[in-house]
């Protein structure tokens, strides 16, 4: 289990290293996305940034697993 | 979903209300149509135009930032309008969502596959020319003096009808250029005009929030269903 974690890790940096010039021009969509979804959702200043930030938690967990389901599936197929 | 209602108030019978999902309050959506015309000429309009000026300001620096960001990253190039057989653009779908900012790429298309064959503006937002294709004598030497790689001897000439027939391809000349800033330009310009179409749909309907679990049960005790009078 050990070895396989020590082969797959390395490997998962190294295409997540790969990916960054991707993430770097990904992050300013997400957050743009993040604003207009609370600013479409909500009504008040207040509620806007509250509900910007847990899109952007959102947003970012579920692009970030599928990513990482990505990477992983160019690891081993 | 949003809910909208017409609303006997102050500001005359029939004013067009939706319901804030933060505290009940009603949001007076003035003329919705107009208003969601004018959040589709330019994005946030919509709402200042409302009197919903947070989320106006806001829309309009958010989605204009990611437009022209896009714009600048593609070198100006990604945004035009398309629908020649083979050579159809489909992300112009999304990107005329933004708005006015888009309109000038339909405007170039026409003129460039109009009778003129020629754009203005120095080919701003003008479709990439293709192979074989007619364009006005001056636009070829206008393409020729915006890209170092074209030369004269890249058009044949059709000296009785002044136009010249390009023999490259121009979309494989920008891509080569800009090589990814091209998708990823795109792709900006593309995201921009969609957001744009969730901002028209918010000032057109109101809000896409609904109330959270406290705020219904406040309304509840408040005296009512989902009915309840509306606070304005």
């Amino acid at each position: 289990m050990f070895g396989l974690t020590g082969m797959v890790v390395p490997l998962l940096a190294a295409s997540l290293l790969d990916q960054l010039p991707g993430l770097a021009f990904g992050l300013p969509l997400l957050i743009a996305a993040s604003v207009v979804f609370a600013g479409t959702h909500h009504e008040q200043p207040g509620s806007i940034r509250t509900a910007m930030l847990q899109w952007l938690v959102w947003l970012g967990v579920i692009l970030g697993v599928v990513l990482g389901i990505v990477l992983l599936i160019g690891i081993w197929v | 979903m949003a809910s909208q209602h017409a609303l006997a108030g102050s500001n005359g019978p029939g004013r067009i209300v939706a319901v804030s999902p933060d505290d009940g309050s009603a949001i007076d959506l003035k003329r919705p149509m107009l208003a969601m015309l004018l959040a589709w000429l330019v994005p946030g309009a919509g709402h200042l135009y409302q009197g919903r000026r947070f989320k106006g300001v806001l829309f309009l620096v958010v989605i204009l930032s990611v437009y022209l960001t896009g714009v600048m990253l593609g070198g100006g190039r990604v945004v035009y309008w398309s629908w020649k057989a083979g050579e159809q653009r489909w992300a112009m779908a999304c990107q005329a969502g933004i708005g006015i900012a888009a309109v000038p790429a339909a405007v170039q298309s026409r003129l460039l596959h109009g009778g003129g064959k020629a754009a203005v503006a120095g080919g701003f937002m003008a479709p990439p020319v293709s192979l074989n294709q007619p364009v006005d004598e001056d636009y070829a030497r206008a393409m020729i003096s915006r890209s170092p790689e074209l030369s004269e001897d890249d058009f044949r000439r059709q000296p009785r009808m002044r136009l010249w027939e390009f023999q490259r391809d121009e979309l494989s000349l920008w891509h080569r250029q800009l090589g990814r800033w091209f998708e990823i330009g795109t792709l900006y310009t593309m995201i921009a005009g969609m957001l744009n179409m969730l901002v028209i749909y918010d000032a057109g309907f109101g809000p896409l929030g609904t109330a959270s679990s406290e705020e219904r049960q406040r309304r509840g005790k408040a005296g009512g269903a989902d009915g309840e009078p509306l606070k304005g």
